[in-house]
């Protein structure tokens, strides 16, 4: 049986879907994680009190919903820094007023539900959400920043800003990145990687073939 | 009462100091401060720059801070602050206008919510304030990250006028109160020299 080259690699493309699909049914247990990320200040600056602490958490429910929340951290000892042009009361507390996630929030499914928490919370359609705070002192925090989404998390970009140096801060280049929903639009590594797997033998196929054509 | 000539120096000079920090000169409305800063984004590529165009103007000692907020084409900008840097400032109560939502933030600065999309700007984000203009921080952000946050302090970022005393004036007003007790103090010492 001869195999048409165009319907073998819709067969292989197919066959890593499955796989990969199957892999994910097969875990019984409903997800459920937490943990902490750094935001690096403006000056780089990823440890201490000038950095800020976001704790997160993603819970799947029964429903195969995943609640994504956020709680922005302002370490205390948190203060303004001087930069190049004024120095004016370096050591007067620093605050902290938004905080915006990136990932495709404008696809199918990615948000089902919210955002909520802070002042003002919004979707900023395929850039991500976007909250704005009351003032975050040193030694507090931003309270439940969440969403709902039918896709489970991957990792993306989190920023939040004042007006005073060190602000902002982010997690790109220095600081660290937060789950947020693995959206068709954005691919994570693991996806990545699968159709590149996926696509390899389909190469050298193809590449075989050209080699033995008269 | 006899006034001696040092005594009534010192109550004109504390008059006229007084006078400028309470009763405005009489001035016509001036632009005194007009430009375009950049705020530059945290991957440091131009094109995805936010660009400030603001406008001070004194009206007899009353100063209304402008600010219109350009977005690049590759992000929205949600939210615009200007920074105080933690001094003592005069944003006159309920003068902060524009934007969803805008607040100030007592010794930090103003925040206003806005809604930028990629490419557009926002309407006039305004405040009065009695201080004259220094330069001060700007600082923005939206979404995706990168091309935000943006920033005054990010490399190749540019300052803004923002109503920050400045130290010389302060430290001048400073030093003419000090030197009152000084000034009395050695009228003091003359007095008793003539007695004795």
């Amino acid at each position: 049986m001869q195999i048409h080259l165009k319907s073998s690699g819709a067969l292989v493309a197919n066959a890593v879907f499955v796989a990969f699909t199957l892999c994910q049914a097969a875990e019984a247990s409903l997800l459920n994680t937490n943990g902490t990320s750094v935001l690096a200040d403006a000056y780089g600056t990823a440890t201490g009190p000038e950095a800020l602490t976001v704790s997160w958490s993603v819970v799947e429910n029964a429903l195969d919903v995943y609640t994504y929340t956020y709680v922005v951290n302002n370490p205390a000892g948190d203060v303004l820094l001087p930069d190049d042009q004024d120095a004016f009361n370096s050591g007067a507390p620093e605050i902290v007023d938004t905080y915006e996630v990136s990932f495709n929030a404008s696809a199918s499914g990615a948000v089902v539900s919210g955002p909520t928490g802070g002042l003002f919370a919004e979707s900023e359609g395929s850039g991500g959400l976007f909250w704005f705070m009351s003032p975050v002192a040193p030694g507090t925090n931003s309270g439940t920043l969440s969403f709902q989404s039918d896709d489970p998390p991957t990792l993306g970009n989190a920023s939040a800003s004042d007006a005073n140096p060190p602000s902002p801060w982010s997690s790109s280049p220095d600081g660290q990145t937060v789950p947020v929903p693995m959206t068709a639009s954005a691919p994570d590594s693991l996806n990545t990687l699968v159709w590149l797997a996926g696509m390899a033998p389909l190469l050298a196929l193809a590449l075989k073939r050209k080699a033995t054509r008269p | 009462m006899k006034m001696q000539p040092t005594t009534l120096i010192v109550s004109i000079t504390g008059a006229i100091l007084l006078s400028g920090l309470f009763s405005p000169s009489a001035q016509a409305q001036t632009v005194i401060s007009n430009g375009t800063a950049t705020l530059a984004s945290v991957d440091n590529v131009t094109a995805d720059e936010v660009s400030v165009a603001y406008t001070v103007t004194d009206n007899s000692g009353l100063y209304t801070y402008d600010y219109i907020v350009q977005a690049p084409n590759s992000a929205s900008v949600s939210s615009f602050n200007v920074g105080f840097d933690g001094e003592s400032y005069t944003v006159v109560p309920g003068s902060v206008n524009g934007g969803t939502f805008g607040q100030e933030v007592t010794g930090i600065g103003v925040d206003w919510l806005v809604s930028i999309p990629a490419g557009g700007h926002s309407g006039t984000l305004s405040f009065e304030s009695y201080e004259a203009p220094t330069v001060g921080n700007g600082n923005a952000n939206g979404n995706p990250s990168p091309p935000a946050p943006w920033a005054s302090t990010y490399p190749g970022g540019e300052h803004l006028p923002v109503p920050i005393p400045e130290p010389g004036t302060t430290s001048l007003l400073a030093m003419a109160l000090l030197a009152l007790p000084l000034r009395f103090r050695g009228h003091k010492i003359e007095l008793n020299r003539k007695r004795n």
